[in-house]
């Protein structure tokens, strides 16, 4: 009997030891974050989301850098230690520089960067970000040739032979070498020439998808299709053990789903400037844990808090301003920031939360095209009606009792102060009477006064439907502007909740009336929102199409002068936000962080976000500078 | 007997095709790009064609068939008796690296991209495993325990107190005594990290949070077995030859008693259906362990860098095919199992009485109805 009971007993003891003591911890890491998601690759030329190129940042380095806590977001010296811009902007010259070194010690070379240019730019990469590199001369072209090249390939009789296959891969890269601008003048000289004048380009230079590869490694897990003739890459080069960068930190370990460790890269060139040994990141799936995770001391940074208490947390640390209201309005009149007011008050958990604007904006698409998918025809074609509908919603009312995040209002799509020299228009505000007015301009009345919308002939106004998908908050929200809209303009409007690819789908078709959506900006400039409305832009959603922005923004883009073009800019958008209204812009996103400010330097409140964990310094830990918020960089 | 096992072995691929069949369709007909984040930034159409290509989404058969031949490792025997298998070699553009493709590849998974299917179940298996085992370990004990305690003064503030402790466990969903268990012993007393794997103090919250449930289960059957088998005759015989109390529970009653509570982990609905993957489902809040179900159930804000943010995750289109096929496989599995093993030849009469208990209980799917306490043997 004892034996019967005993032995699965010790037997699950013993499986269970071997699983537990197979994985042992490890020591805690000088830093310790919890990123906003889980990595989805570590290829640079494939990343695209926020914690992935936050990690390519520390594994790799571009030419050059972005200088985070710089006001206009400043490139700076990265692989690259100077280089030269010719006068017609087109054509930029980098200097590498010759201490610059992979993590296994071989030098960074020009030919490092055009080879990881050219694996952007091939169709068999499919690169999310394809689209930046064709700003470079022949990007595009190169792009095309090789598509109809692979088609070619897999008609011809050489389909199928393995030495025609890598015959059609060495012609590929010849013409690379032809069609694109770029040009390795020598190891350390790298020539690259553009398409047109492209303000932003250095600030791209230092953006993720620029940052090179390492080519004897990458190739190793590359075949060629002898069918297709297609590139096949495989991803085995990420691994800890296996992968080679040239970023200040070097990967030690990475567990699906669980943590990602790294170790100060020995061969960086910046090695000196590190503050911290090693950094890791550990996965936490539910938000609450995560709070607790920082609670209790286990993470130095929770870079987005996902609670659904999130609104109180706001709430919370707006009281403890208000316990401290004297002390905190005399910093804010000398000019300090929230983090340095945040040191400076006496010691409290509140203290740890900090809500920093971001680089994107809540919004709702109106359909524009004059008739909707079933053919009826869009009362929202009219630019009036769109304007009174944006008059008439009261956005402080959702940021205030629906999101419950004191979001700021958006007037307007750009996030205003965010980008340094540009002038945002004013946008409309909140103003029933104004709408009221503008829709009887459109030809359309409420019966009787307060009764339904209806025009002259005495049709009512279609029933609104506002699509949006079925996470978080959306629907809160789209409750919420559907019960102003029935009480402010005697309209009828219904909910249409979508799963998130359904709802994408629609959005991509054109196929609804008012769809939420959200924007997000890539790189410094007024662009990276605008060109969405631009009548041919792939992501022109609302379907919106104007002579005069189209026309304004191609002279933004053919201006030398700076300033001009900025001014363009600012035009095209208050047309789009003052007339047209392609789109309701309802708020700018803030996020929410955790982290103490007295412990821990190098996180920037800089609206863009994009964080340099290198520049992460723990303060009195033995290590680095340990120099307090408030002096040098920040 | 043999006919019967060889019928359930040849069933056992049709009912696999079945279900790769059903799921790949139902994955097929979603609408969207399954490469493409639905919210934001989309890239030019030719490089989402590419992008489609790339994982041979652009065309159902291609995918269909390849995918099944891989996943079989039908595509593997292939090449080795081809003498293929070194093809992919000489198309190598570089040196060839140490590891190679495996004889049943589930494919790369479409959201993280550096990543196989195999390297992710591989990775995730081992802690949902230990974790699951350790679960039912603990259940054991505590049910058993409780259980024995509450039966021997049926009524007093012993086995009050056990029962209503036992009811909560049973109603109470482990996400909210999850949390409460992490607020006290996590936050409060700090005895056990919040979150991680890696350590036998990592290990034990989620596993006795997950083990709650089964271990009330266990009480309330153990203690109504024991009722049962102290009131029989061979224990009052017992304890009029003069026995010692402790004797008469631990040599004599425990052995009929107990069965019953004790074979409840094979059949209770979580832990029969490999427990702790059921489990998880709840855990994922309590605990966070980076296990199998996370991945299947894959929920939380994620920003999608210049695409604002994302409230879902991704829906990964490779991944309801490995994340279905593996249950339902399993399941598949197990049935056969099941089936093949009543048939058996067993001479022990309990041991055959065992296993038809089990198979019962995982045909019937009925939790708790044929577990209930067997009348004592006389």
């Amino acid at each position: 009997v004892t034996v019967k009971i005993v032995a699965p007993i010790v037997f699950l003891l013993v499986l269970l030891a071997l699983s537990v003591l197979s994985d042992p911890p490890q020591p805690r890491a000088d830093f310790v974050f919890v990123n906003r998601g889980s990595i989805q690759t570590l290829d640079p030329q494939r990343m695209t989301y926020t914690q992935d190129l936050r990690i390519g940042y520390c594994l790799y380095e571009g030419l050059c850098r972005i200088d985070n806590f710089s006001p206009d977001w400043k490139p700076v010296p990265g692989v690259a230690e100077r280089w030269a811009i010719s006068d017609d902007g087109l054509t930029y010259t980098f200097h590498l520089r010759e201490d610059a070194k992979w993590s296994n010690g071989a030098p960074v070379t020009a030919h490092d960067f055009t080879y990881s240019w050219m694996r952007a730019l091939l169709p068999d990469t499919a690169a999310d970000y394809a689209e930046l590199f064709q700003l470079v001369r022949g990007g595009a072209d190169f792009f095309r040739w090789r598509q109809e090249a692979l088609a070619r390939f897999a008609e011809s009789e050489g389909s199928g032979d393995p030495a025609a296959a890598r015959a059609l891969w060495e012609e590929t890269e010849r013409t690379f070498a032809e069609m694109v601008g770029l040009r390795v003048i020598d190891d350390l000289t790298l020539e690259v020439r553009l398409e047109a004048r492209t303000p932003y380009f250095l600030e791209l230079c230092a953006f993720g998808g620029f940052q090179p590869v390492y080519r004897p490694l990458v190739e190793q897990y590359v075949t060629i299709n002898p069918e297709s003739g297609r590139l096949n890459q495989t991803h085995g080069w990420t691994k800890p053990g296996v992968h080679i960068g040239n970023g200040p930190f070097t990967l030690s370990e990475w567990r699906f789903k669980r943590d990602m460790r790294m170790e100060a890269n020995p061969h960086y060139w910046n090695r000196d400037a590190l503050n911290i040994d090693s950094l890791a990141s550990i996965e936490i799936d539910d938000p609450n844990t995560a709070v607790l995770a920082f609670q209790t001391g286990a993470v130095d940074w929770l870079s987005s808090v996902g609670v659904d208490y999130k609104a109180d947390m706001i709430a919370a640390k707006m009281a403890f301003y208000d316990e401290h209201r004297e002390a905190v309005d005399a910093m804010e009149t000398d000019g300090l920031k929230p983090l340095q007011i945040d040191n400076a008050l006496p010691d409290d958990p509140r203290k740890n939360i900090h809500a920093f604007a971001a680089f994107g904006t809540y919004f709702y698409n109106f359909m524009c095209a004059p008739t909707l998918q079933d053919g009826r025809e869009n009362p929202f074609h009219d630019a009036r009606v769109r304007r009174a509908f944006a008059l008439a919603t009261d956005k402080q009312r959702i940021v205030r009792s629906v999101t419950r995040l004191h979001e700021p209002v958006a007037r307007t799509f750009i996030p205003p102060g965010s980008l340094p020299g540009y002038e945002s228009p004013k946008g409309l505000g909140f103003d029933v009477g104004a709408a009221i007015t503008l829709l009887a301009e459109a030809g359309w009345r409420r019966k009787g006064g307060d009764g339904p919308l209806e025009n002259g002939a005495g049709e009512p106004f279609i029933v609104i439907e506002i699509l949006y998908n079925t996470d978080g908050h959306h629907e809160d929200i789209a409750t919420d502007i559907k019960n102003q809209w029935e009480a402010l303009l005697g309209v009828e409007v219904e909910l249409r909740a979508k799963e998130v690819k359904v709802y994408g789908d629609d959005l991509d078709n054109h196929n609804f009336i008012i769809g939420r959506g959200s924007w997000y900006g890539d790189y410094g400039d007024p662009t990276t929102f605008l060109d969405k409305f631009r009548t041919t832009n792939g992501n022109n959603d609302a379907a919106f199409s104007s002579e005069r922005f189209d026309q304004l923004m191609e002279e933004a883009r053919l201006e030398t002068d700076r300033e001009r073009r900025m001014s363009l800019l600012s035009d095209a958008e208050r047309l789009a936000m003052e007339e047209e209204l392609p789109i309701l812009p309802l708020y700018h996103y803030v996020e929410i962080y955790l982290f103490d400010a007295g412990k821990l330097t190098g996180i920037t409140d800089h609206p863009r976000q994009s964080h340099y964990l290198y520049r992460i310094d723990v303060l009195d830990d033995g290590q680095g500078r340990d120099e307090p918020l408030g002096s040098a960089l920040q | 007997v043999t006919n019967l096992i060889l019928r359930r072995l040849l069933q056992l691929p049709l009912i696999l095709i079945a279900i790769y069949t059903i799921t790949f369709t139902l994955a097929w007909l979603l609408p969207g790009n399954p490469l493409q984040n639905p919210e934001g930034r989309k890239p030019p159409p030719e490089v989402v064609e590419e992008m489609l290509k790339q994982y041979d989404l652009d065309n159902p058969w291609a995918f269909y068939f390849g995918y099944a031949a891989k996943a079989t490792g039908a595509h593997w025997a292939w090449n080795a008796i081809t003498g293929k298998a070194g093809d992919d070699e000489n198309m190598r553009l570089g040196e060839a690296p140490v590891s190679r493709q495996p004889i049943f590849y589930f494919g790369p998974s479409l959201s993280y991209k550096d990543w196989s299917v195999n390297e992710i179940l591989a990775s995730s298996l081992p802690i949902s495993v230990a974790l699951g085992l350790t679960a039912i370990l603990i259940a054991l004990v505590i049910g058993l325990t409780a259980g024995v305690i509450g039966s021997l003064r049926p009524g007093s503030l012993v086995d009050l107190a056990t029962l209503s402790v036992a009811l909560l466990g049973i109603s109470l969903p482990t996400f909210v005594t999850g949390t409460i268990l992490l607020m006290v012993f996590g936050v409060w007393l700090g005895l056990v990290p919040v979150a991680g794997w890696g350590s036998v103090r990592a290990v034990i919250l989620p596993a006795i949070t997950l083990s709650l449930p089964f271990a009330a289960y266990i009480a309330r059957l153990t203690r109504l077995g024991m009722i049962d088998v102290l009131g029989a005759n061979y224990i009052r015989t017992a304890r009029a030859k003069g026995l010692p109390e402790h004797r008469v529970i631990l040599k004599h009653a425990l052995k009929s008693g107990v069965p019953a509570g004790a074979q409840l982990p094979g059949s209770c609905d979580g832990v029969r259906n490999d427990g702790e993957l059921r489990g998880r489902a709840r855990l994922r809040r309590t605990r966070d362990r980076p296990a199998l179900r996370q991945w299947r159930t894959e929920q939380g804000p994620h920003a999608h860098h210049g695409r604002g943010p994302r409230v879902r995750d991704d829906a990964d289109p490779l991944q309801p095919c490995g994340r279905c096929a593996l249950p339902m496989g399993r399941s598949a599995h197990r049935d056969a199992a099941v089936d093949v093993a009543g048939t058996w030849p067993i001479t022990s009469a309990s041991a055959r009485r065992c296993v038809a208990r089990w198979a019962g209980a995982w045909r019937t799917g009925s939790p708790a109805s044929d577990c209930r306490p067997r009348r004592a043997r006389r």
